[in-house]
């Protein structure tokens, strides 16, 4: 990337970034990660050959614009039916082992 | 060494709306709600759904942002705010990041040291999460509440004392209550503060490192919370340490705050535009609709109740401190014949202290306007004493019913006959010769004891003025 | 003539004149599905008691001649992506695998309403991350002309179903390239639609800037009975189009050739890496769409080198937002054998996700982190404010652009999964499309060595009538869309 924005792919930087997205990499896996990192963003390096000065971020595909709906209730799912496919539930709630906070 | 408080407030406040912020699900009071019952696909994060946005809470957004003075933007974007959490289910929350609908606002607080203006960073509109509920060693999750509209409002860091905290959230309270956007039962969780307080040298303008107070859910816990954050700050400064940037949660048990480690929300949100969601684009004659059919405000109503009732301001911030009651208040005067200062100081006075004992809201006051009136006449037109007045709206408190009925049951009439007065002055006076002698001896606050005499003979109903002078006289005569 | 020869619309006068039944029909595919997909593995589910129950419905009309479509009682699958009601719907992963969603998506509850019978669910790479299938958590799916090949991704399994005679049609699903792509190496002709013509409604996302579901059949007529089935604004997708749907089919009738049409040969298409027969093949269609009365210019798409590393970017970054819902709490795969709701978030995901899923969350975690995301995604998605320009710049004086749809034919088993970047290549012609949000139409347009070759026909958005004008007129004079791969009467 260009000077400013040269980064060091480091395993500190990946197991920081699996952590973020809650996967638990191996230490071979981390290995393979900072090199498979290292290629795929000298590849999209080349996006820093472009000059975007001035060029907006395209960011929504759609052409709408303001698309909304009438505050209108509509039925709700069947509870049973959305606890169907819950791992764990009791008395109509979804159950997880206790978030732990400390006081 | 003295240290100031560096405070900016961040407040989430549920939206009224029927529907939720991108489904058709029903908003509920998710205190009593069954679990899981307002859900469906969207608002439980199935794989696939797709979020369509409530009209309606953007139109009370825009309320919101033009009564705090924002500059409203005509295009504002959604965002992806990324973190993990049980209660959270997309593993998102649809929120508004670097452009928000509303920017630039402030709010006017009251302090002693006179009114301060406190600056709004941002308004935006955003997501609520599901509830978590905690036992033994599990937690459970309930998506009622997930998707229900929620108002994000910020401020700059401008407040510099917990005073000036409480003064800011109850007027913010107050304005969302005038705009009916809230239901304002702050004990429902519709309102909740979260707090960003860092202390420094008195005097000095640098900004110390800040902590984040979460789930602050009552006026009370962010006073509290904030004055333990500040108190637990500077002592830290006074050891010589260092406070280190977290966010803390509040114990309203212990009245402390605690260190949340482990939540993500002190790492990295990844925000980007939400590509489900097109861009949000106002029509600048909608935004002026709104402005037009906005309520008359706190300000604005002070301002004018002392100008048109001729009332000093500490009686008209009471009035105006709530709608529901200054609009009694206005039904009152105009019901009344009497002076609006007069009904002012009844509401200030007995009038507000059964409304607390009894536990009244301002909105649901069971004394109809013209009852209350009529018993203010009543009182000013001599029918009745200022004491049997009180007795009156005692009953019509208690148990309700018609001014001039309870009068005539009770017998309050006040009178005025010269002729039964004397009879009692007489009987007074021959019952209580040492206090006269006093009087004549000079001790004039005796008078006001012997008026006391003839109220109780006369069950409050003799009226004052006539009986003062009568008294007056014959104890002239008896110098003689 | 076999019943799973038949086209839709040959199958639809059979069904009319009641000279067959849906039932016989949807048990001709079933039985053909039995015997024939243990070696293509193109289903991850066969939902034969529904198909049947609701052929036996169609057969009801039939009788009555209420409310008949001109896909009624047409069997169907669709990529497994796309959910369905009470059937499971596992984007092949692991994480999905029990997965049954309690509502139906927009494009399923369409069909369902012109009563299209669906035969089952197809194979697909996990999530849509992929060019060959090969990153499916399940199975590889083979191509029908040759089981050592791949059939591209990641509608591969649609797209070997409609190659091998599994089924009439397909719903696949298009983010950069994933219809046309198997299309093309399977030989069938696929449609990515405009970027919200069809409501993605009930689509599982992979990238929900570039996600499309898209017609897999087995002619450009057959393509467009789907589209006019599948199309129109749902309110239920924010990004669908308003525009009114055409009578494609209608249009097609009435096409008698391409005259007045200015069809653009980008000259960035053609570069050295593309295959020499794919490249004669498309050359010659080029010329027989010339014959066919258009005229024919070279255009410049100055930009397209960049379409890789913009597309994948995004991607990344779109997915592994998307992908964070798996954190096994609601629904699907939950590993609880930890005792913190960490240990729940880390085996889950862990045991959940395949290793090319792993790496794309990676990298987009990391593309939006703090610090990256000017470097990456903003520039990112600047570079694709150029690329859709130069297509802008491209209709002003074209009605359609010819390119191929990939460099090579279907490549072998196993020759690109060990080298990531070295799969995402083979999309380079496929993904600037999807930047863009245009359609596209993939027609078969040759063979090299027994492998068909596809043809790419891009159009500005909502173009899809004139795109399938020109793929239609095409397959009136060629007979590429007809050859059937060796299993085809390999019949039980
Ligand atoms: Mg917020
Ligand atoms: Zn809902």
């Amino acid at each position: 990337m260009s000077e400013e924005t040269k980064f060091q792919v480091d395993e500190q930087l990946v197991r920081e970034i699996a952590l973020l997205a809650r996967l638990d990499l191996s230490q071979e896996e981390t290995e393979m990660f900072v090199s498979q990192f290292r290629d795929i963003l000298d590849y999209v390096g080349i996006l820093n050959e472009v000059d975007t000065d001035g060029v907006p971020p395209a960011y929504v595909s759609s052409a709408n614009r303001s698309v909304t709906r009438k505050d209108e209730v509509e039925a709700s799912v069947p509870t049973d039916d959305f606890l169907a496919n819950a791992p764990q539930a009791k008395d109509d709630f979804v159950v997880i082992p206790r978030v732990h906070i400390e006081q | 060494m003295k240290y100031e408080p560096v405070i900016g407030l961040e407040v989430h406040a549920e939206l009224l709306t029927r529907s939720k912020m991108f489904c058709g699900c029903a908003v509920v009071d998710s205190t009593t709600a069954k679990p899981n019952r307002h859900i469906c696909p969207v608002c439980t994060g199935q794989p696939g759904a797709l979020p369509v946005l409530n009209k309606k809470a953007v139109e009370l957004a825009v309320r919101v942002g033009l009564a705090l003075h924002c500059e409203i933007h005509l295009e504002s974007i959604f965002a992806r705010k990324n973190y993990f959490y049980p209660d959270l289910p997309k593993g998102y929350q649809i929120s508004q990041y670097d452009q928000p609908l509303a920017t630039n606002g402030s709010i006017q607080i009251e302090t002693e040291a006179g009114t301060k203006e406190i600056r709004i960073r941002r308004v935006h509109l955003e997501e609520d999460t599901g509830k978590l509920s905690h036992a033994d060693g599990h937690s459970f999750i309930d998506y009622n509440r997930s998707g229900v509209p929620l108002l994000e409002i910020v401020t700059e860091p401008d407040m510099r004392s917990p005073e000036e905290v409480r003064a800011y959230a109850t007027k913010l309270h107050a304005i969302l209550r005038y705009l009916d956007v809230n239901t304002g039962n702050m004990e429902k969780g519709v309102i909740r503060f979260e707090a960003n307080i860092s202390v420094r040298e008195e005097g000095s303008d640098r900004f110390n490192t800040r902590t984040e107070i979460k789930n602050l859910n009552s006026f009370r816990s962010l006073v509290q919370g904030t004055e333990y954050e500040i108190r637990r700050q500077s002592e830290i400064y006074e050891s010589g340490g260092t406070v280190e940037q977290e966010t803390l949660g509040f114990n309203e048990a212990t009245g402390k705050t605690y260190s949340q480690r482990g939540k993500e929300s002190a790492h990295d949100y990844r925000y980007f535009p939400e590509p489900d969601l097109p861009p949000l684009v106002l029509d600048t004659d909608w935004i002026e609709a709104i402005r037009v059919s906005l309520p008359e405000l706190p300000e604005a109503k002070t301002s004018r109740f002392i100008e048109q009732y001729e009332l000093r301001s500490q009686e008209v911030r009471l009035l105006t401190s709530e709608k529901a009651l200054a609009d009694y208040f206005e039904a009152v005067v105009s019901k009344s014949k009497s002076p609006a200062k007069t009904v002012s100081s009844w509401i200030a006075g007995e009038f507000m202290r059964y409304l607390n004992d009894l536990g009244f809201e301002a909105a649901n006051i069971p004394i109809p306007t013209e009852d209350f009136a009529r018993l203010i006449d009543l009182v000013t037109d001599k029918t009745i004493s200022g004491n049997s007045g009180k007795v009156v709206l005692g009953e019509l408190f208690n148990h309700g019913g018609k001014p001039d009925d309870i009068v005539r049951e009770k017998n309050l009439t006040q009178v005025s006959d010269e002729g039964f007065i004397q009879e009692t002055i007489t009987k007074i006076l021959n019952d209580n010769p040492r206090e006269v002698q006093q009087y004549l001896a000079g001790k004039e606050s005796i008078l006001q004891w012997l008026m006391g005499q003839v109220a109780r003979a006369t069950k409050g109903k003799a009226d004052p003025t006539v009986a003062r002078e009568l008294l007056v006289q014959n104890l002239d005569k008896r110098k003689k | 003539m076999d019943l799973h020869e038949l086209s839709i619309q040959q199958a639809h006068e059979l069904l009319a004149s009641l000279q067959i039944s849906a039932e016989e029909l949807t048990r001709a595919y079933l039985k053909r599905i039995r015997s024939l997909d243990p070696q293509i593995q193109s289903y991850v589910t066969v939902s034969e008691d529904l198909a049947l129950e609701r052929a036996r419905e169609a057969d009801r009309r039939f009788k009555t001649g209420e409310g008949l479509t001109p896909l009624t009682g047409i069997p169907y699958s669709a990529k497994d992506s796309i959910s369905t009601r009470d059937v499971r719907t596992t984007c092949s992963s692991k994480m999905l695998e029990t997965y049954k969603p309690f509502y139906d998506s927009t494009a399923i509850r369409k069909l369902k309403g012109f009563r299209a019978v669906l035969l089952g669910k197809t194979n697909m790479d996990e999530f849509g991350m992929g060019s060959s299938t090969e990153n499916s958590g399940f199975f590889t799916t083979r191509n029908p002309w040759n089981f050592d090949h791949v059939p591209g991704g990641s509608s591969g399994g649609s797209a070997a179903a409609v190659a091998a005679g599994l089924a009439p049609f397909s719903l696949g699903e298009d983010t950069g390239g994933s219809v046309r792509h198997p299309a093309s190496f399977c030989g069938v002709t696929g449609l990515k639609t405009t970027y919200g013509r069809v409501s993605r409604y009930g689509l599982i996302p992979l990238v929900s800037s570039f996600d499309t579901i898209g017609p897999m059949t087995r002619s450009v007529m057959d393509a467009a009975l789907v589209l006019e089935a599948i199309a129109g604004h749902d309110p239920k997708d924010s990004t669908s189009r308003a525009e009114p749907v055409r009578p494609y089919s209608e249009a097609l009738r009435k096409t008698e050739n391409l005259r007045g049409l200015r069809i653009g040969i980008p000259k960035e298409y053609f570069v050295e890496g593309l295959d020499p027969d794919v490249e004669t093949s498309v050359r010659a269609a080029i010329r027989q769409v010339e014959q066919l009365g258009a005229d024919v210019v070279e255009v410049s798409l100055p930009h397209t080198q960049y379409a890789i590393p913009v597309y994948y970017l995004i991607l990344f970054a779109e997915a592994s937002s998307n992908l964070a819902k798996y954190d096994g709490v609601r629904f699907g795969l939950s590993e609880r054998d930890g005792e913190s709701l960490m240990d729940v978030y880390l085996k889950t995901r862990e045991a959940g996700f395949g290793a090319e899923t792993k790496r794309r969350i990676m990298l987009g975690t990391f593309a939006l982190s703090a610090g990256y995301y000017d470097a990456y995604y903003l520039k990112a998605q600047k570079v694709r404010t150029l690329i859709r320009q130069d297509f802008e710049k491209a209709f002003e004086s074209c009605d359609a652009l010819i390119t191929p749809v990939a460099p090579t034919t279907a490549f072998r088993i196993g020759e690109k999964i060990s080298n990531p970047l070295d799969m995402y290549l083979s999309d380079i012609f496929v993904v600037a499309v999807n930047l863009a949000g245009i359609p596209a139409l993939s027609v078969p347009c040759g063979f090299s060595n027994g492998l068909p070759i596809g043809m790419q026909i891009m159009g500005p958005h909502l173009s899809e009538e004139t795109l399938l004008r020109i793929g239609h007129m095409y397959q009136s004079q060629t007979d590429w869309h007809t050859k059937h791969p060796p299993c085809w009467n390999g019949s039980p």
